[in-house]
C-alpha cells in the first residue's frame, strides 16, 4: 500500500477537475461527490449550531422554518438539501415531517419542519446536507 | 503547505483510492415537477421513471455494488407538510436505482420538488 501525504489536490488540467476511481472500474469526480455543505443545529433554541461545515449561520424565519446561511455560495438554485429532524421533547409531536421551502437561493437554503397534524414545530435535532456545485 | 496536481486518482492497483476521512455521496439529483419529474441538477442520473403519482425512481448511471446503501430524500412543497419515504415491500432495492415516494398526512402527493441524495460503494 502506497500513500501520498498533501495538503491540497488540485486538478492538474482543470484546478477543480479531479476523477477518482471509486469502484472496481467506476471512476467518478472528486467535487461532485463531496458535500458542500452541512450543520447539527438546535431550531428549538435560537436556532443554535452544534457544528457546521460551510455555514455563516442560520435564521430563524418563523417557527418552524430554519435558512442556513452558505459562507461560500453555490453556483446556481439547482442544488441539493436534505435534511433530518428530530424532536422529543414531547412525545405526542415527535412524528416530524421535513420539506424544502420553495424559496432557495445560492446562498441560503430555507426548509420547514412540521407535524402530522399539519402545524409547524421548531425541532431539537435538526441535520442538513447540501450537494451540488458550488459557484 | 504542498499540492498534488493531478486528473485521476487511483488506488496503486488501479483500482477505487482510498480518501481519508471522507465517503462522498455517489448520486445527487434535485428533481422538478408535479406533473412528468425533470432533473434540473444533478449527478450519477442517468435518468427518471414515474412509477406511480408521488413515486419517482432515480437511475443511475454508474451502478452501486450491492443494495446496503443510504438513500436520502427531502421534497420541496409550499403548500402544505409532505413526507418523503421508501417503499421497500413495493420498490425493492436494486443497485441500479433508488425510489422515493411522498405523502401528506394521508394522501399521496406529487410535490413541487425532490431532493435526492445516496451514499454507498459503486460497483
Amino acid at each position: 500500500m502506497s500513500e501520498v501525504k498533501v495538503d491540497t489536490l488540485t486538478g492538474k488540467t482543470t484546478a477543480n477537475d479531479i476523477s477518482v476511481t471509486v469502484g472496481a472500474t467506476a471512476t467518478m469526480s472528486l467535487k461532485q461527490g463531496l458535500a458542500k455543505a452541512w450543520s447539527n443545529y438546535n431550531q428549538f433554541t435560537g436556532p443554535s449550531v452544534r457544528k457546521s461545515f460551510n455555514t455563516t449561520s442560520i435564521s430563524d424565519v418563523s417557527t418552524g422554518y430554519s435558512q442556513v446561511n452558505l459562507t461560500n455560495s453555490m453556483s446556481d438554485t439547482d442544488y441539493i438539501c436534505i435534511a433530518t429532524n428530530s424532536y422529543d421533547a414531547t412525545p405526542n409531536n415527535n412524528q416530524v415531517g421535513l420539506d424544502e421551502a420553495n424559496a432557495n437561493t445560492s446562498s441560503q437554503a430555507l426548509h420547514g419542519t412540521g407535524n402530522y397534524g399539519g402545524g409547524m414545530v421548531d425541532t431539537q435535532y435538526s441535520q442538513l446536507v447540501i450537494h451540488g456545485d458550488l459557484a | 503547505m504542498s499540492t498534488l496536481k493531478a486528473d485521476t486518482i487511483q488506488s496503486t492497483g488501479g483500482g477505487a483510492a482510498t480518501l481519508t476521512k471522507q465517503s462522498p455521496a455517489k448520486m445527487w439529483a434535485f428533481i422538478e415537477g408535479t406533473g412528468t419529474p425533470s432533473i434540473t441538477g444533478s449527478f450519477n442520473v442517468a435518468s427518471l421513471t414515474d412509477e406511480a403519482t408521488a413515486v419517482v425512481r432515480a437511475n443511475f448511471t454508474n451502478n452501486m455494488s450491492n443494495a446496503n446503501f443510504s438513500n436520502l430524500g427531502m421534497p420541496r412543497e409550499d403548500s402544505e407538510v409532505v413526507m418523503m419515504q421508501e417503499l421497500e415491500s413495493t420498490y425493492v432495492r436494486a443497485t441500479t436505482s433508488m425510489v422515493l415516494k411522498t405523502h401528506s398526512t394521508s394522501a399521496t402527493v406529487d410535490t413541487q420538488g425532490r431532493n435526492y441524495g445516496l451514499f454507498g460503494d459503486l460497483a
